[in-house]
């Protein structure tokens, strides 16, 4: 599992995912991504029996100095400031064809604010 | 078909973690006729099957990079992975319900898979130690005490109960404190543990109070305590494990403590003077490592039960299971007796001793007279270049040297055989403060000195047996006319054969060293071993 740093509670997280290889215009519908906390000390998925906290915003990416298109996955102000302090993670579920994939899951800690 | 992938990106772009590629099949009628002979021209057709029955034929399916699929989820044909494409790993194919079909991996391929593997279920699963016993040395973090229950790491390793886990950690020890006791032995040392017959495993953590208690250098630690524990550990019949030192953010630990962590950690993981059979690196990992800060440490220290149980089951179990797997190792500690009390000094890996009175007593096995060729080797460090002997054989005591090897009355290195027979010196003159690696060669109608590897003189006068005799170091005193060596020894070695020409070893030998009799590190408390 990815660690993507730390951020603060109160804090918009937006983390990027993009499609390194083949044609994003495979993708059927919109991706979707939920967050869950992190197992503590493991780098390990959360478990399934985890319940998902709720679902994160999947917004469309072009391409930019931010990697290659793909798609912005959303954890709102609002949300982290309505989060404990700790670990979180979350994946990506998308669909081409008949097929569903997902990305490797990515974690994060999130901090206390120093400026509310 | 084609492949989609997948990647988390970072601030500014950059990219985490690995691409998770998958393979997207192409829905109709991709590729038929001739071009579906071999799997990448083929693709999948229609709910998944291969079209035309045979699924894949022709030479293209005689590998299992080429087997085709068919039908619901099996390997067509009856042999799915045959000839040489079979005798590795990643050519096994899976078969029914994920099993593999026939002997998945024969041949000489299957020899190794790191020796360890079994397949089951279609998966590679490595071997277990099944019997064994690991013993942990080691403070607060070994015991585990402070947080949840009394349980540390090496408890929590989910072997079998064929395996014995002893955990000795004691809360605040140094790693000063637990090398005085593994010389002491007893109940807090850990012979009391030792299982003979089965394989036994010291497992080392220790040294964060030394650095953040007594602000010890890391080198320190490491060098003086450390590194001779794993390798007295080792004499005494262990396979010696150590891990990193965890970061610690408690009030106690300063940024100059943090500097000499990471020092002590360098020079354990880089393991250069052979102190330990495996050194466990914690540095790096997501988890536990130096970039995961405190993470579940309540007071910024000690690991609480998840953190321990990870270090025990994902990163600390593989390492003892990979030595109790070994073949069981026997203590081979010996005793070595001095005229006088021994002062110690910098050795050349470690410790070495600078005196001994005017003798060091060895046990007879490094100069066997039953044993041709017999090559003997020492590292030497003179404090002068007067004539003085180094190590020889003879009666004991004060008997005639069967041999001597030394500095001759014109400063060079120089061997006497059989009390004056013949006596030949090297071209090499002593240096002071410089070490020197000496080899002695006995063979059954000659002898041979060389001088770090090379340099080397030899005489037809062999060495004389008979009578139970000792080497000695530091010897020849007055009686035979030559005085007593006045610098540094360390690391002695004693090998079946004849080692000419061999290049001068970078760092203390274990037990296990093919061809090995007999080695005597000379450090503090850890002489030597048969």
């Amino acid at each position: 599992m990815i660690f993507a740093g730390e951020f603060q509670r109160g804090e918009t997280i937006t983390l990027r995912i993009g499609v390194d290889a083949g044609d994003i215009g495979a993708v059927t519908g919109l991706p979707t991504a939920t967050l869950k906390p992190a197992r503590p000390g493991t780098a390990a998925p959360p478990r399934e029996a985890v319940p998902a906290l709720f679902a994160l915003s999947v917004d469309p990416a072009p391409e930019d100095e931010g990697g290659p298109a793909g798609w912005n996955v959303t954890v709102t102000a609002a949300q982290t400031a309505g989060l404990a302090l700790g670990s979180y993670a979350t994946d990506f579920r998308c669909v081409l064809g008949a097929g569903i994939y997902k990305a490797e899951a990515v974690r994060f800690r999130l901090i206390e604010a120093v400026t509310s | 078909m084609s492949i989609f992938g997948l990647r988390w990106y970072g601030a500014g772009g950059v990219p985490l973690g690995l691409s998770r590629s998958v393979i997207v099949p192409i829905d109709t009628g991709a590729a038929t006729g001739g071009g579906a002979v071999t799997l990448d021209d083929a693709g999948l057709i229609g709910a998944g099957t291969i079209s035309s029955g045979g699924a894949v034929t022709g030479a293209g399916a005689i590998v299992s990079d080429d087997a085709g699929v068919s039908g619901a989820g099996t390997v067509s044909g009856s042999a799915p992975a045959t000839g040489s494409g079979a005798t590795t790993l990643d050519d096994a194919v899976a078969a029914g319900a994920g099993t593999v079909a026939f002997p998945p991996v024969t041949g000489a391929g299957a020899a190794t898979l790191d020796d360890a593997g079994v397949v089951s279920g279609g998966v590679v699963v490595p071997a277990v130690a099944t019997t064994g016993n690991a013993v942990e040395v080691g403070d607060s973090i070994a015991r585990g005490g402070n947080y949840g229950s009394e349980l540390g790491s090496i408890e929590r390793m989910g072997f079998a109960g064929g395996v014995t886990i002893v955990n000795k950690g004691v809360g605040s020890l140094t790693a000063l404190q637990m090398f005085d006791r593994l010389v002491a032995g007893g109940a807090n040392g850990i012979d009391v543990n030792f299982v003979a017959g089965q394989s036994n495993v010291a497992s080392f953590q220790g040294g964060t109070n030394d650095i953040g208690s007594f602000e010890e250098t890391g080198a320190n630690v490491y060098n003086l305590y450390v590194a001779p524990w794993g390798r007295l550990a080792a004499a005494k019949g262990y396979y010696s494990i150590a891990r990193t030192l965890l970061g610690r953010g408690d009030a106690l630990w300063s940024g100059t403590n943090e500097t000499e962590r990471q020092a002590y950690n360098a020079l354990l993981v880089a393991n250069a003077t052979g102190a330990f059979d495996s050194v466990l690196d914690m540095r790096g990992d997501s988890a536990v490592g130096d970039g995961s800060g405190t993470t579940n440490r309540p007071d910024l220290l000690h690991p609480n039960d998840s953190m321990m149980l990870d270090i025990g089951l994902r990163l600390l179990k593989p390492v003892v299971n990979t030595q109790l797997l070994r073949p069981a190792r026997t203590n081979r500690e010996v005793t070595i007796s001095f005229a006088s009390s021994p002062t110690y000094a910098a050795g050349k890996f470690g410790m070495g001793i600078a005196s001994g009175g005017s003798f060091i007593n060895t046990p007879p096995v490094p100069v066997d007279n039953s044993v041709r060729p017999l090559t003997i080797e020492m590292w030497v460090k003179p404090a002068s270049t007067s004539a003085q002997g180094i190590f020889g054989k003879l009666d004991n005591p004060g008997g005639s040297p069967q041999f001597l090897v030394g500095i001759d009355g014109s400063g060079k290195y120089y061997m006497n055989i059989n009390n004056g027979a013949s006596v030949v010196a090297t071209s090499v003159s002593a240096a002071v403060g410089t070490w020197a690696y000496l080899r002695f060669i006995m063979l059954s109608g000659s002898t041979k000195l060389e001088v770090d590897g090379a340099n080397q003189v030899s005489t037809a006068t062999a060495v004389g047996s008979g009578g139970t005799r000792a080497i000695r170091y530091q010897t020849l005193d007055g009686a035979h006319g030559v005085a007593d060596f006045g610098g540094v020894v360390s690391g002695f070695a004693s090998w079946d054969g004849d080692r000419s020409g061999v290049a001068n070893p970078t760092g203390h030998l274990l037990p296990n060293t093919t061809n090995l009799r007999a080695y005597y590190p000379f450090e503090r408390h850890l002489l030597g071993w048969n």
